[in-house]
């Protein structure tokens, strides 16, 4: 009974959405404040069913009602808590429902901003709503989350091991919220296309979007590439698998915009890139949903799914997506930009440039995703692509915006001369050299981690000098601000944050991926071995017993210098209700690199095989993300100081 | 002042990391070359049994089986690829991680680089002589 | 200057809909033959068979010193099928590989397996084979491009290979695929 009450909230909110599509078609030419207020209560309303019907197959998890089909296909009475609810969205009909709560909760939000001009809230409310409509219609009509079973089962089919971990458990949240909020600042393109209307609140409205939804992007992909890199026991983290890029082409689109949007709010110049980036950002969203949920693929990632979906989300691409960039080739041009030249070294020129390079990479990532299908498609020839492609196409790419990144700060508007831009680039081509040097004379660097290594310091120098350059120019004391927080937002060092991130990245890749040390053997217990100058000593074998599994598990002490550091215990776990291994690597994380052991096959007579590594740096890459996102975030919150200052000025 | 005693302090941060990462070789066994050289192509071949994995890093039989052979065939004195040509001549292109440069693939290669200079091209325009 | 402007603002829709028609084709392929859609082709189709040498297996699947010999199959339509004892789908698909060795010879070629366990697998599924293989490190697999078991070829009258099915010989692939290339050879 409680799931049909579910299922029907899910038609209310659909037959509501359509309802509200009609009345905001009918009415978009004259609006009416009494329209925008019924769009406003209808944003609401499919809020509250979604949520509802949200949280009864929540219920249904937790309480493990085997009657409904996903509950019996991916749980189990014996899963931990927190995975079975977790589990809600482990599969592909649960994920689409939370796809859609974020949506409605973020479309009715956006419809509480009091300042948004009102034919613009119109349109953004409608397009969001017609979004909503889309992939409503695509839950009830081909992924049903509530669909029952014929006969029940006693116990559910359990869910994949894999996916049972903390940090899988946010990750699609957090994408998701990425997703949505560029299909916020989506609509909000389309609006000004509508309205023919731009200027510089537009923008400033617009960017808190975007940083929200960047941040959660930079986030959700770090969480699954930390995740791969711990849970799949070999430590790889990245593999341009087309799931993978599939969320990284709507970041590098998100990058472009946040910083184009940042221009557009102090000059109302690139009126055209704005516009055609949010559409695009939000496009590579659903791109990625189709490539993921349409049967195009396998991967360890694509739910099992048929090509009948695929051809479902194509029609809502085509729709979505077609109807914006035809409205964007008939009408962009009624926004008259000023045909401006910009000085080779202005502030103007350095954003087009990285707006260039920018879709250039997110280019060549769509090719390499898409291109092996396409050569399928087209002539049969079966091909792989795989990190040497991208190491020789992309990265190479990249290169350039790291380089712009560190000076850019230095550049000025327009026309004015930067006093500062020489000595910057002096000081960083001298300590770049060094650190070149010095990175050439260890052990086992080749060039491109000299490159690498060289990059990640170019960028670590010119951070830290802008944000030296910027407390002394804007004279403040902490004492005299009071709080902290406020004077950060003062001077405004999101930028500089999230750039450190990306240095603290570069240097974690620099590591991690040309100064990974390994060791590959038989060893027995008693028997010790070395990784680097860390010596682990084999000291024990035992059989356990988990919540959901029975584990194999050895334990290594972990001596450095004469120094105990710490135990490794690597595991390889046997689920027997999904009949499936899974192997628990033992990783050691610290500061300059974590030590990372795998436990092979073996027996107390021929010793276990046992592989292990030592990563320099790789925790660097987690935390670079992590930075970059502290930094859009507080870059959210500095947005939020200036835009309170302009109200109470006026 | 201030800026320098900075940056210095930057280089010196940064040379204590890479003294971290330089190593005594007694600890690290010897390699010779042709060891180097079957990761580099392992690294560059599929492991067919796997998901998302190259046969160097997978622990599959048949990725421990291509490991061996492709040292045997570089012992016997086959160039990088020679070995290549080898396993796409029984597995197809798709065991090659580094897509081959043929009629079919000269698009892929060369597309991101068209797209770059043309875009470069397009965008001179907008700045100043 | 006009023109210029507007194609160039219609770029990302031309884009767009190439994307969206290449993706029909493929969804489109995927629905009308969605079974062999991750399996590889094997490059060999057309191709002789591989040089390579096989050791031969006597009465107790041990090497009996000389090697698979192809002579006899000269001018006739014969299946190779690459098998293991621990290989669960081939005790799957063993009936049918019986059934297709009453129409063709089929050699065995056993990989990665101990005498006695392949013994016992041929003793208890029976044993089809008019001759068997030895491949114990894997080579021979690799020369044919195999990429686990069981695999089944066809071989034709010129000695090359013209049909290989990757994973268990599942009566429907036999009835639909197997049959009509053994009829059209005849």
């Amino acid at each position: 009974m409680i799931p049909e009450i579910g299922h029907i909230f899910l038609i209310l909110a659909f037959v509501s959405s359509i309802m509200q599509i009609t009345y905001w078609a009918y009415n978009t030419k004259n609006l009416n404040l009494l329209a925008l207020d019924i769009l406003k209560n209808g944003v609401l309303i499919n809020c509250l069913f979604i949520l509802i019907s949200f949280s009864i197959l929540t219920y249904s998890f937790v309480v493990s009602d085997f009657s409904l089909l996903i509950v019996s296909n991916n749980s189990h009475s014996l899963k931990p808590m927190l995975y079975k609810i977790s589990g809600t969205w482990g599969n592909h009909e649960g994920s689409l429902l939370l796809w859609v709560l974020i949506l409605s909760s973020f479309t009715f939000w956006v419809s509480k901003k009091k300042q948004i001009n009102n034919n613009l809230l119109f349109s953004i409310l409608g397009v969001q709503t017609l979004i909503l409509c889309l992939f409503l219609a695509f839950i009830l009509f081909t992924s049903n989350p509530f669909e029952r079973v014929e006969t029940i089962a006693l116990e559910g089919r359990g869910l994949n091991p894999l996916l049972q971990d903390p940090g899988l458990a946010f990750h699609p949240p957090m994408l998701y919220i990425g997703y949505v909020g560029l299909s916020v600042s989506f609509s909000f393109a389309v609006g000004a296309l509508i309205t023919g209307k731009i200027n510089k609140e537009w923008a400033q409205q617009i960017r808190p979007w975007i940083s929200i939804s960047w941040s959660a992007l930079t986030l959700g992909i770090a969480l699954g590439s930390w995740w791969a890199y711990y849970e799949l026991g070999w430590g790889g983290w990245w593999f341009w698998d087309p799931v993978e890029n599939a969320s990284f082409m709507p970041w590098l689109i998100a990058t472009a915009l946040l910083h184009s949007i940042r221009i557009l709010e102090k000059r109302l110049i690139f009126v055209n890139w704005c516009i055609l980036l949010s559409i695009l950002g939000f496009s590579f969203s659903l791109l990625g949903t189709f490539i993921v949920r349409s049967g195009l693929l396998t991967s360890v990632h694509s739910f099992a799914t048929d090509p009948s979906r695929g051809v479902f989300i194509l029609i809502i691409m085509i729709i979505s997506i077609g109807g914006p960039l035809i409205l964007y080739a008939l009408k962009s041009s009624i926004f008259k930009e000023p045909k401006v030249q910009f000085n080779l070294l202005s502030k103007e020129s350095a954003l087009l440039i990285n707006n260039l390079f920018f879709t250039t990479a997110t280019a060549t990532v769509l090719i390499g995703t898409l291109y092996p299908l396409f050569l399928d498609a087209l002539s049969g020839a079966k091909i792989s692509i795989g990190p040497a492609y991208y190491n020789a196409t992309f990265a190479p790419i990249m290169t350039p915006i790291i380089l712009l990144m560190a000076i850019a700060p230095f550049l000025n508007w327009g026309k004015g001369k930067s006093k500062n831009l020489l000595k910057i680039i002096a000081l960083l081509t001298l300590t770049s050299l060094i650190a070149a040097f010095s990175l050439s004379t260890i052990n086992g660097s080749s060039i491109f981690a000299i490159i690498c290594g060289t990059l990640s310091f170019w960028l670590f120098v010119g951070v830290i000098s802008d944000f030296f350059v910027k407390i002394k120019e804007t004279k403040l004391k902490i004492t005299k601000m009071g709080s902290i927080f406020l004077y950060i937002s003062k001077i405004g060092i999101g930028m500089n944050v999230a750039h450190l991130g990306v240095a603290i990245f570069l240097a974690g890749i620099t590591g991690e991926q040309f100064f990974k040390t390994e060791f590959s053997g038989r060893k027995n217990i008693g028997d010790t071995f070395y990784i680097e100058d860390k010596l682990l000593e084999f000291k024990n074998f035992q059989t356990l017993k988990g919540p959901n599994y029975q584990s194999e598990m050895a334990t290594f002490t972990l001596y450095q210098n004469n120094k105990f550091i710490g135990y490794l215990k690597p595991e390889k776990r046997f689920y027997p209700t999904e009949q499936s291994q899974t192997t628990e690597a033992a990783i050691l994380t610290g500061f300059w690199g974590d030590t990372y052991v795998v436990l092979g096959d073996g027996d107390n007579q021929s010793g276990w095989s046992i592989r292990a590594y030592f990563n320099p740096l790789v925790s660097w890459i987690w935390s670079g993300a992590f930075f970059m996102a502290l930094g859009g975030l507080l870059s959210f919150f500095e947005h939020k100081n200036i835009t309170k200052k302009n109200i109470r000025l006026t | 002042m201030k800026k320098i005693y900075l940056n210095l302090s930057l280089l010196s941060f940064f040379l204590m990391i890479t003294s971290h990462l330089t190593f005594a070789d007694e600890i690290i066994p010897k390699t010779n070359l042709i060891t180097n050289k079957t990761r580099e192509i392992a690294q560059n071949i599929k492991c067919l049994v796997c998901q998302n994995q190259s046969i160097d890093e997978s622990n599959s039989e048949l990725a421990k089986d291509l490991k061996n052979l492709i040292k045997e065939k570089l012992e016997s004195g086959l160039n990088e690829n020679e070995v290549y040509s080898f396993l796409s001549e029984r597995y197809g292109d798709s065991i090659l991680l580094k897509p081959p440069f043929n009629t079919n693939t000269i698009l892929l290669w060369f597309l991101p680089f068209i797209i770059l200079v043309f875009s470069l091209i397009y965008i001179s325009k907008f700045f100043k002589k | 200057m006009n023109t210029k402007s507007l194609v160039l603002r219609l770029l990302p829709l031309i884009l767009f809909s190439f994307i969206i028609i290449v993706s029909g084709l493929v969804l489109y392929e995927l629905k009308k033959k969605p079974t062999k859609k991750n399996l590889l082709t094997s490059q060999l189709i057309g191709k002789k068979i591989p040089d390579i040498k096989i050791q031969e297996a006597d009465n107790n699947l041990e090497n009996n010193n000389k090697n698979l010999n192809f002579k006899k199959y000269k001018n006739k339509l014969f299946a190779v099928n690459f098998f293991a004892s621990w290989c669960a789908p081939c005790r799957v698909e063993a009936p049918i590989v019986e059934d297709l060795s009453k129409i063709i010879p089929v050699i065995g070629i056993v990989y990665k397996d101990k005498p006695n366990n392949t013994k016992k697998f041929l003793d208890d599924f029976g044993n089809p084979y008019d001759k068997i293989g030895i491949d114990n490190s894997g080579k021979i697999a690799i020369e044919w491009g195999v990429y686990g078991v069981p695999e089944t070829f066809l071989i034709n009258e010129e000695g090359k290979i013209i049909y290989r099915h990757a994973g268990p010989l599942l009566y429907n692939i036999f009835k639909s695929e197997v049959l009509p290339i053994i009829k059209s050879n005849k």
